[in-house]
């Protein structure tokens, strides 16, 4: 398969109708888009947050996105990490293990979410935001090679 | 609203269907009370008094209670026990009755209303006002302080000094989802709802489950995930993250 790169592309608004292979990414670092790799024009949001994506990006510029990107929702049934730019084909995954994802996931934001809320006292709004920016962090090489790996024992 | 008996003639049906109301007895007419719950009653006279009224409601003593009459535009008048309303004449047929001695004057949009209780609520003012309690607020004009929404069960004290100032505005909140800016109706919003901002073609289906996060919401909710069934208070600014896509 030809090897598909990702143009990463600062916006205050991910645009209504997105171009292929470019990742949008807001300025606030709270959410990025494309269009799925596999090229079937579907649009796949990703939210930038300490329970669901994170954006980091190369010293050459290539942005990477952690997790990887199951488009199970889709007819396409894309699965792909964005790494440094380029795109890296993933298997497929079971239903089974598909669902156990969702509710793995499920499960984490509630639980992030309850924490957050017994430790939060009403943050001052002249911080606006940590979450996000928390966020776009460096991921090491060997974070990322670790996260590949993972993908191939799920 | 097909309550009454057969033979009963009822005018709220007859003025809602365009017809003349009929000539002869006995009609059915609404009675509410302060939180705007009516029933049906039935008088004989064509041309009733307040008196009359008050009997049919069952209000006793009747110098305790003050009886209203809703006219077409909803706005409120009082009808004096001895006076007479002829429930021939189209928009005739709704009286409030209220255990008061004394009526209390506000402004409703520019419109004088009389309400016989010291208090009303931000829901009973919506439905005097005849707009959708969902998708509008009811204002309170502060004189010289600042206007404040009135929610459907705050109740405000119409005996403080002043004739209070009602205004109700559409509710038009812009929030964002995905980060693109979406104008919407209402303050409450369900997990559908949201869902269809960021996907208008989205329809339930098991194959595809949307995550929604939120955060920068109101107090009661500033932030968490949605699932199918919940809803969430919005607020100006309030942002949703919606994706039907999967990590692994």
């Amino acid at each position: 398969m030809k090897q598909i790169r990702f143009r990463h592309q600062p916006v205050d608004v991910i645009p209504e109708s997105l171009e292929a292979h470019v990742l949008y990414v807001t300025r606030d670092g709270d959410v990025a888009a494309h269009l799925c790799a596999c090229g079937c024009g579907k649009e796949v949001i990703t939210p930038l947050a300490p329970t669901d994506w994170t954006l980091s990006f190369e010293k050459r510029g290539g942005a990477t996105l952690d997790p990887s990107i199951g488009n199970w929702a889709f007819p396409c049934r894309s699965h792909y990490f964005i790494w440094g730019g380029a795109v890296v084909w993933a298997r497929g995954m079971s239903e089974k293990a598909i669902a156990a994802g969702r509710s793995r996931d499920r499960a984490r934001k509630q639980k992030y979410y309850e924490q957050r809320k017994s430790i939060d006292v009403p943050r001052r709004s002249s911080q606006p935001d940590q979450s996000s920016s928390d966020s776009v962090h460096r991921l090491s090489i060997w974070e990322r090679l670790l996260t590949w790996l993972r993908s191939l024992v799920t | 609203m097909n309550q009454f008996e057969e033979g009963v003639e009822d005018v709220y049906a007859a003025v809602s269907a365009g017809r003349a109301v009929r000539e002869h007895g006995p009609f059915g007419i609404q009675i509410g009370d302060q939180s705007m719950q009516f029933v049906g009653k039935v008088v004989h006279d064509p041309v009733v008094t307040g008196s009359q009224i008050l009997a049919v409601a069952g209000a006793r003593p009747a110098s305790d209670f003050l009886v209203f009459q809703v006219l077409r535009d909803g706005a409120l008048e009082v009808v004096r026990p001895e006076e007479t309303v002829d429930l021939r004449s189209a928009g005739a047929e709704k009286f409030l009755v209220f255990r008061s001695d004394r009526s209390f004057r506000f402004l409703l949009d520019e419109r004088a209303f009389d309400w016989g209780a010291a208090h009303i609520s931000g829901g009973t003012i919506k439905r005097l006002a005849g707009v959708l309690s969902e998708t509008t607020d009811v204002w309170l004009d502060a004189a010289g302080g600042e206007d404040r929404v009135i929610e459907d069960k705050e109740l405000v004290d119409l005996a403080m000094p002043g004739t209070e100032r009602f205004i109700t505005r559409q509710i038009k909140i812009t929030i964002k989802v995905n980060s693109r800016p979406r104008e919407v109706d209402r303050r409450v919003l369900t997990y559908w709802e949201i869902v269809k901002l960021a996907e208008p073609n989205a329809v339930p289906s098991d194959q595809i489950i949307y995550s929604i996060n939120y955060a920068a919401g109101p107090r009661q909710n500033a932030e968490g995930t949605l699932v199918e069934g919940q809803s969430v208070v919005v607020k100006e600014g309030m942002k949703f993250y919606v994706t039907p896509t999967d990590k692994s």
